[in-house]
């Protein structure tokens, strides 16, 4: 027997109380936990049925629909994280329908190995501007990766080419670009520039009042501006700009409504 | 002279670099912001006076600009470009549309290889807004390298 269950609003798993969650409770209001440094993982604990968990620029949320089967004991986590995939078994207690579900021990076991990973990430040894660039091209996480790795390739050319006292690309705001664009799969392909600190800046619109630029500076900082309709007075335009972390800029951003020109939803597959 | 201001109805270019160009030739609001050289913020941001150039016409005015910047010792990017203002639309855009009222003003301020530069006065350090808004009312460009 299978239990089928809809993921609605996420909830901080801090606001579930304690350790055993119901189930069906879990599944209907989801979960979702912060999480630092921005990455995009992805978890599948395989078997009869299955969970799945996504962590999007520092949140894991549920999004599985199934329960796990009667005889389910083991679980596999594949966890992906810039193009490495590694993959861990780990046992889990069987249960029923209707059984309490240790979703706390089950995530912060996951919290923990994904911590470890991108610790271990943090701390390999550096690649070049070069390496990490070409390696964008075949970024398994990136809609447009062949296209904005050729377009950073090209932007490192032009680096080269001009005034040297200008700073370089920053590795690190690429990193973050990179992590933000994973993270937010629905945006259609800005445009991208360097500023001249070398920091990334992409935008999309490019309109008078559809714009949406934002600068990654590349410690897990970004700097954006936006012009957007009014909503009461179309005719108008709200302008703002201000400092925000990567994992925060497009739900600060959403309600100017950036949504109608940034995400392929509305915009459409071929747009920009 | 050296101070003066430059008359609305006249055109400044400001020199910008192929990184703050995006792949459809618009220049993005980077271009526009003041810089730290040495630590030290900019006092404004460096332009050139069209017609204190050459008042035939709009090629010639380039041309002659691209000459200014061949002379002197600047390393001119292939991909950059001129972007041209009008200076009396900028002041008013910008005036009109910037949260704060921004007064921006436009000094000559001659350089001793450069007759021509002028100073953009009134942006602040990280003044992205103001400079995206700059960004949007560049309507004509011009290669900035001779040929």
């Amino acid at each position: 027997m299978r239990t089928k269950t809809t993921t609605s609003t996420p909830v901080d798993v801090e606001d579930l109380g304690e350790s055993n969650v119901s189930r069906e409770a879990a599944g209907e209001r989801g979960i979702r936990i912060k999480l630092r440094p921005a990455a995009t993982t992805t978890f599948h604990i395989g078997g009869k049925g299955f969970r799945r968990y996504v962590v999007r620029n520092g949140l894991l949320t549920v999004t599985a629909k199934r329960v796990l089967g009667k005889s389910q004991t083991k679980a596999v986590v594949k966890e992906k994280e810039w193009g490495h995939t590694s993959e861990v078994t780990e046992a889990i207690k069987p249960f029923t329908i209707g059984e309490k579900i240790p979703y706390r021990q089950v995530i912060r076991a996951r919290l923990r190995r994904l911590k470890e990973h991108l610790t271990a990430t943090t701390h390999a040894p550096e690649v070049s501007l070069g390496e990490r660039v070409a390696g964008i091209c075949a970024h398994p996480g990136l809609r447009f990766a062949e296209r904005l790795g050729a377009r950073l390739q090209a932007l490192l050319a032009i680096s080269d080419e001009e005034q040297p006292e200008q700073a370089p690309p920053a590795l690190a705001s690429v990193k973050s670009l990179v992590a933000f664009l994973a993270a937010h799969p629905e945006l259609v392909y800005p445009s991208v520039v360097l500023t001249q600190e070398g920091n990334v800046r992409v935008q999309w619109g490019g309109g008078p009042n559809k714009h949406f630029a934002v600068e990654f500076l590349g410690d897990g900082d970004v700097r954006f501006v936006i012009f957007a309709p009014d909503p009461r007075h179309p005719y108008k335009t709200i302008r703002v700009s201000g400092s925000a972390t990567v994992d925060s800029v497009m739900r600060l951003a959403e309600p100017y409504d950036v949504r109608s020109w940034t995400d392929e939803l509305f915009v459409g597959a071929d747009a920009q | 002279m050296s101070g003066d201001h430059i008359p609305d109805p006249d055109h400044i270019a400001r020199y910008c670099g192929g990184k703050q160009i995006d792949e459809n030739g618009r220049i993005d609001g980077a271009a526009f912001r003041l810089r730290r050289r040495d630590g030290i913020p900019e006092e404004y941001l460096s332009v050139n006076w069209l017609e204190f150039l050459a008042t035939v016409n709009r090629p010639a005015q380039v041309a002659a600009l691209q000459a200014v910047f061949l002379s002197k010792a600047f390393k001119v990017g292939s991909t950059a470009r001129f972007a041209v203002l009008n200076v009396g639309d900028l002041r008013a855009y910008v005036r009109d549309e910037s949260p704060d009222r921004r007064e921006l003003s436009v000094l000559h301020e001659p350089e001793q290889d450069d007759a021509s530069h002028c100073g953009l006065y009134g942006l602040r350090m990280d003044d992205d807004l103001i400079s995206d808004l700059i960004a949007g009312i560049v309507h004509e460009t011009y290669s900035a390298k001779a040929g």
